[in-house]
């Protein structure tokens, strides 16, 4: 039987059905990332059984098989995210959120591979080498969390976990043609997430089959004691996915710009119509503020990571150089346990809080933060909810933006704002352009109105099957 | 704001990130261009805008202070790097 093909909620119903055992499945997901991760690069560790998980859990995942990027801690192995300054690190302690999928019945497989630290948008900055798009080997499956999105997109994983601080969840959706959500800020705990910019910073899952995706949030989310920005919310009902008309869907005018790819615009545009065709309002809507999001993002960011990477300085866990005296260990041991882009952003941040600049780059970027907002809380007085390209191109080339970060920086242009903003925002696939590279499109919501971006993509599912497309060598 | 190789190893100094001068070589028209793109918010009218200090819903999250403890000490004392009985070990700090 072809597993890879299932969704997960389909799996874990034989598995209920007893028409397979949790270790058929396990098996099955693990020997094919045995067979393909050599040629991908998806998975840095992956486990010869699951990680001790609840039997007799009831949820409609219960035996499904995941990846968890990672930056999220797993209990008695090694947490490293793709940087050589945590080699050899193992985690004491579970994350929130793998409690959660334990207890659920996940079997976990593995961790994914990620640019270091979650800083890139294109998986080519992990100190285990880069990843390859599935798709097109030659390209990238974009980042931070391109190895969470390439094992779902090559079915070496029904679903998986990843993290997006500017886009790093839904940006490598759109490359690899999987759906990715990130959540409303607050929606899903953070414990045990390596913080990069805790002001952003939310967990997400991947899938195929968007009804998966739904399942997957219901799981990980909640009030959490040990992250206090956590907020208890109701589960979100099944998907109802009948009727789309009177909905009004805001498309942003600032998006459809110079820079953005034709066959991405076509193929948007596509969806587009067919929303229409089916009853839903289209509105041309204005984020004025738009074209400085990502200077905002890059101050702010930066910023966060810098104070948060200052905990690694080789004394308590991780790699330690060896030095003369406790100063010379911090510098020895980060200069030579991060990576050039780690670098680049901790410098960078470091400049933007310090004296004499604090003024003059971050007050002001978290005062424009207020008015990205603002853009968005009125531009949500207009429509329900928002639909834009995920990003500017398909999927690039390895190597083709490494030397020039301001360029890598700007194909996160269209997922930045709603992360400023602290809305949730969930990438869908869409189609293809003329290369056969998958295009995502990216809709936004209102506050903690993720039900909503579900039963949208639930109704383009449902009358589509670009998410049913898997590479042919993966088939 | 005009970047040289003097400020960029002036912050690397602040973020105890120790980098040689062809490192700071490398760094310093990268960053340059990174501050003056970032710059373009200077375009934008801030008069008056409150700093967005929180997206949280929760504010002032209490909790009673009662020691809870970590239930894995041992999980923490295996990642020292170095250390001597079950304490870390670091090199001399007062002279």
């Amino acid at each position: 039987m072809d597993l890879h093909k299932l969704s997960g909620w389909e799996i874990a119903g034989k598995i209920k059905a007893k028409k397979l055992s949790f270790e058929e499945v396990f098996d099955y997901f693990h020997n094919r990332i045995i067979k393909f991760n050599p040629q991908l690069n998806a998975v840095v560790r992956w486990f010869d059984k699951p990680l001790e998980f609840n039997r007799n859990s009831d949820s409609p995942l219960a035996g499904v098989p995941i990846v968890i990027k990672d930056n999220i801690c797993l209990k008695g192995k090694e947490t490293t995210c793709a940087s050589r300054i945590l080699k050899g690190f193992v985690s004491p302690y579970d994350s929130t959120v793998v409690q959660k999928l334990k207890n659920a019945g996940l079997q976990i497989l593995g961790a994914a591979n990620m640019d270091e630290f979650a800083f890139g948008s294109s998986c080519e900055t992990s100190c285990y080498g880069p990843v390859k798009n599935p798709w097109d080997k030659t390209r990238v499956p974009g980042g931070s969390s391109g190895g969470s999105a390439a094992v779902v997109s090559a079915g070496l994983s029904p679903v998986s976990l990843g993290s997006d601080t500017g886009g790093s969840i839904r940006q490598p959706a759109s490359f690899c043609g999987v759906c990715g959500l990130k959540p409303t800020y607050g929606k899903v705990s953070r414990y045990g997430l390596i913080a990069f910019g805790s002001s952003f910073d939310q967990i997400g899952p991947f899938s195929r089959d968007i009804q998966d995706c739904l399942y997957l949030l219901n799981i990980i989310s909640g009030k959490d004691p040990k992250d206090s920005t956590s907020v208890q919310a109701e589960p979100l009902k099944n998907l109802s996915v009948q009727d789309i008309s009177g909905l009004c869907i805001g498309v942003p005018k600032e998006y459809f710009i110079e820079g953005l790819s034709e066959d991405v615009d076509k193929t948007i545009r596509q969806a587009l119509s067919f929303f229409k065709n089916n009853g839903a309002v289209i509105k041309e809507i204005s984020l004025p503020s738009t074209e400085y999001s990502v200077a905002v993002y890059y101050i702010l960011a930066s910023s966060e990571a810098s104070s948060n990477l200052s905990r690694f300085d080789g004394i308590k866990y991780g790699h330690r150089e060896k030095a003369e005296s406790l100063s010379e260990v911090y510098f020895k041991t980060r200069a030579k346990g991060f990576g050039r882009e780690a670098k680049r952003r901790i410098m960078l941040g470091t400049f933007s809080l310090s004296s004499g600049y604090y003024e003059a780059y971050y007050l002001k970027a978290l005062k424009a933060r207020q008015l990205i907002k603002e853009d968005f809380k009125a531009a949500f007085k207009k429509c329900d909810l928002m639909i834009t390209p995920t990003s500017p191109t398909a999927a690039f080339k390895i190597g083709e933006k490494l030397d020039n970060p301001l360029s890598m920086y700007l194909s996160d242009i269209f997922t930045i704002s709603a992360s400023l903003a602290g809305l949730p925002a969930l990438s869908v696939p869409c189609g293809f352009t003329s290369q056969g590279l998958p295009v995502g499109m990216q809709i936004i919501g209102n506050y903690f109105q993720e039900e909503m971006l579900f039963n949208l993509a639930g109704f383009y599912q449902k009358n589509t099957d670009w998410h049913k497309k898997i590479p042919q060598e993966y088939e | 704001m005009k970047l040289d190789k003097k400020t960029v190893k002036y912050i690397a100094n602040l973020a105890r990130i120790e980098l040689s001068g062809e490192e700071a070589a490398y760094f310093e028209p990268q960053m340059q261009r990174i501050i003056e793109y970032v710059e373009k918010i200077n375009g934008l009218n801030l008069e008056g805008i409150k700093p967005v200090l929180s997206f949280s819903p929760n504010t002032n999250v209490f909790r009673p202070d009662q020691i809870q403890r970590f239930e894995n000490t041992e999980g923490l004392i295996a990642n020292f790097p170095q250390k001597q009985d079950r304490f870390v070990k670091v090199p001399k700090v007062i002279e």
